[in-house]
């Protein structure tokens, strides 16, 4: 573009250097050697155009510079100049003969032409500053160059637009403003409460004015989790963690999480009984290895306040933590275990040792019956108990522990959510757990466990005694089940339905408040109950059908007609063939999130394309012989 | 159901149902304290501009429970409806969240923090100054420094 525009000029100008040297043959007297210096840089002026256009910018350059050693004044030779040094990105060269070009002919539109071009025509310094300055430049042209002049106009659209540009900038930048010099304290306290750790660290580094407030905003050392936002495991120095708590005073503390080698969660450990952290609220470690002593040492000065206590995968026993608990962290409400236990708990533990107000217990390990029982005895107020490795029967485990305030009961690998979003979820829902009411009993919210663990007498029980209450229910692999507790889901025995009303609105008024319902590998339930069930729980958003081959399209109509229906496996179910599939994505494309159907062996591919040109490619599984 | 009139700080006023109105505590108070009134209650804090949005945004919210419910509140998740009410510039933006703020609106204003949280998040120092057009007015020792303190939160 600009070499065309530049090529244009100089074709239009090359009449001019006659008249305007005009005023330069003054100066040079007409004599013979006149004409032969004429001839002579006109000759270099060609060829530096030719080696121009060419984009050969070096050979341009000397042949420019050549015919200028004998024109010094020719504008157009300049002109040429300035161009070409532009090119050759020597800017300050370039600002110099368009400078030149000013002075020697003030009058004259081409000098600020130039110069105006230039200061705009690096990228980078498109903004206000350059801007303002071109206007100026094209301004003071206006007001010199004569009306008459051919690009007399041009200066005057120039100016004018490059003026309504800083405009419109000095307008896009007030619109954008540090909202640190906006907002009204408690405002930004809000805003940063809801950033992370790690990111209120990040927002540090933005600018002093950030790194000031930040660094004195009380809640700023509130939380220091250094597993969240860490980028790899034992990243954080010491030296950042010495400098950090010097930023703030220890009781300032409510939550320090780490994830590193054993000598620096050492340090660490040192350094909260050092500033004398005895507001800690929240203790975390995980992939860590400490000293026991100085674990307990912390814990005993430090852990009157504490309510939640995370180890995972830590190289320490449980045993001598655990029977110190109700003695030194007496508000203990959560706590989570996540290693091997090398040896059985053999120490007896009475009354004293009872952690009445342990809510939520996330024991990731593999604890045997009586460890089990040593620990379940002293937590009797447990509202939610996580218990994904362990293989002791959900019967025997319930006859023992009564445990009267559970809500959420997860005996198995929790497949829709891993152990640790159960406990980032509990993080995050309880922030200040209300105290266990006496009296007052609910029932279960979530309940979740494996044919391996479970029985048919005790699933009985269980959903008959919870399912006005149970909103997520996980029966996986429970291979063995006969399909008599499906019509427990059922509106309640009590208020008979006549049987071709079953699945509809019921007269009884009661709706099963079932959220997710999982039976992935339970292979024995039949179609005829499973849409019974489906269409007596309207308000079902997570559903998995994996391997349940009496799976069919009939069992789709019923799921299709789920309103709030977002997540479905239904991973290898052999009868569900591309009529039913598209039935199901046709009505349901606006809830439905993800869709699993891997080894679905009757589904043609070209259904399996509708469906993810409808719900989206990545919303839509399926693979073949992964498994 | 009885109207209430609202004047905005540029004198526009806006009529508006009682129920509406009282989604801010502020309006709410003074409406008690006054009693029945026929004068236009002056918001001398608030343009008419975004007067208006609150309104429309209450309007929106005039059913829902008032509760100040803390488990709701750590979350950053902003329903649709109003994520597609607060696409709006940043001067806007942060109009709405002082109105917010003035009117005692707690639904409202948290869902401005939480958006203009959720524009700081995932981004890094560079682009948060971009996108609010602040100066890094740090000496590169400084930056160096703070740099090398923060780097295990360090994106990328």
């Amino acid at each position: 573009m600009k070499k065309r525009a530049f090529s244009s000029t100089t074709t239009k100008d090359q009449p001019k250097p006659t008249t305007s040297t005009k005023h330069q043959r003054k100066n040079v007297a007409a004599s013979a050697s006149t004409n032969e210096i004429q001839e002579s840089w006109k000759h270099y002026f060609e060829d530096g155009r030719q080696a121009f256009t060419a984009s050969q910018y070096k050979e341009a350059l000397q042949y420019f510079t050549q015919a200028l050693r004998l024109q010094p004044t020719n504008l157009t030779l300049l002109d040429s100049r300035s161009a070409t040094y532009d090119r050759l990105q020597q800017w300050d060269a370039a600002v110099k003969d368009a400078k030149m070009m000013i002075k020697i002919a003030p009058q004259v539109s081409k000098g600020y032409l130039r110069l105006g071009k230039l200061v705009t025509s690096q990228p980078q310094q498109q903004n206000e500053k350059t801007y303002r300055q071109a206007a100026l430049v094209y301004r003071r042209g206006c007001s010199k160059v004569d009306e008459g002049d051919p690009r007399y106009a041009l200066l005057t659209t120039l100016a004018s637009d490059m003026e309504s540009k800083v405009n419109a900038d000095k307008r896009r930048i007030q619109g954008q403003r540090d909202p640190l010099h906006i907002l009204p304290y408690d405002v930004l306290d809000l805003i940063f409460t809801y950033l992370p750790f790690h990111r209120r660290v990040a927002c540090t580094q933005v600018s002093s004015d950030w790194n000031r407030f930040l660094r004195h905003w009380p809640g700023m050392w509130r939380q220091l989790d250094f597993i969240t936002g860490a980028t790899k495991h034992d990243v954080v120095s010491r030296k950042t963690l010495t400098s950090y708590f010097s930023y703030t005073r220890g009781r300032h503390i409510r939550s320090f999480s780490l994830s590193a080698s054993k000598p620096k969660t050492d340090y660490a450990l040192q350094l909260l009984i050092d500033q004398d952290c005895q507001y800690l609220e929240y203790l975390g470690f995980s992939n860590s290895g400490f000293s026991l002593n100085l674990f307990s040492r912390t814990l005993r000065l430090m852990g009157k306040q504490l309510t939640h206590l995370y180890l995972d995968n830590c190289d320490t026993p449980l045993e001598p933590i655990f029977t110190q608990l109700s003695a030194i962290c007496p508000q203990l409400t959560h706590l989570y275990y996540g290693s091997e236990l090398k040896t059985e708990f053999i120490t007896t533990m009475d009354a004293q040792h009872t952690l009445p107000r342990l809510q939520q217990l996330h024991l990731v390990s593999n604890a045997s019956q009586s460890t089990l029982d040593v620990i379940l005895a002293q937590c009797p107020n447990l509202t939610h108990l996580v218990l994904p490795r362990i293989y002791v029967s959900v019967a025997t485990l319930l006859l023992r522990h009564p445990l009267p305030h559970l809500r959420v009961y997860y005996h198995d690998a929790c497949s829709t959510m891993s152990k640790q979003s159960l406990w980032e979820s509990a993080l995050t829902t309880t922030t200040i757990p209300p105290p266990p009411t006496p009296g007052k009993v609910g029932g279960w919210v979530a309940f979740s466990a494996m044919g391996t663990t479970l029985d048919d007498h005790t699933l009985n029980s269980i959903v008959t005694t919870h399912r006005t209450t149970l909103e997520i229910i996980n029966l996986n692999q429970t291979v063995g089940f006969s399909n008599q507790w499906c019509s427990l889901l059922l509106p309640p025995p009590a208020l008979p339905l006549p049987l071709e009303n079953e699945g509809e609105a019921n007269p009884s008024g009661f709706i099963s408040p079932l959220v997710e319902l999982s039976l992935n590998q339970c292979t024995r339930l039949d179609d005829t109950d499973l849409c019974r069930v489906i269409s007596a729980c309207p308000r079902l958003q997570v559903v998995g059908l994996a391997y349940v081959c009496s799976v069919t399209n009939t069992t789709l109509e019923h799921l299709a007609q789920l309103p709030h229906l977002k997540r479905l496996d239904l991973t290898a179910c052999p009868q569900i063939t591309g009529s039913g599939l598209r039935r199901l994505v046709d009505l349901r494309r606006h809830t439905l999130k993800k869709l699993l159907l891997n080894d679905c062996a009757a589904i043609q591919p070209d259904a399996i394309q509708h469906a993810r040109s409808v719900l989206g490619r990545t919303a839509v599984e399926c693979t073949f012989g992964k498994r | 159901m009885s109207n209430v009139r609202l004047l905005s700080s540029d004198n526009e006023e806006f009529v508006v149902q009682k129920e509406v109105a009282e989604r801010s505590v502020l309006i709410k108070n003074m409406l008690e304290d006054v009693g029945e009134t026929d004068s236009a209650i002056p918001l001398p804090n608030v343009t008419a501009k975004v007067l208006k949005k609150v309104i429309e945004w209450c309007d929106h919210h005039s059913s829902d429970p008032v509760t100040t419910d803390e488990t709701e509140r750590r979350t950053t998740d902003i329903d649709e409806w109003d994520q597609k009410f607060m696409e709006v510039d940043q001067e806007t933006l942060f109009d709405i969240i002082l109105a917010a703020n003035y009117l005692d609106i707690k639904p409202l204003l948290d869902v401005g923090c939480k958006t203009v949280a959720n524009m700081i998040k995932g981004k890094t120092a560079e682009e948060i100054r971009k996108i609010f057009n602040i100066v890094n007015d740090f000496t590169p020792e400084e930056e160096a420094q703070i740099r090398k303190e923060n780097e295990w939160a360090e994106d990328r």
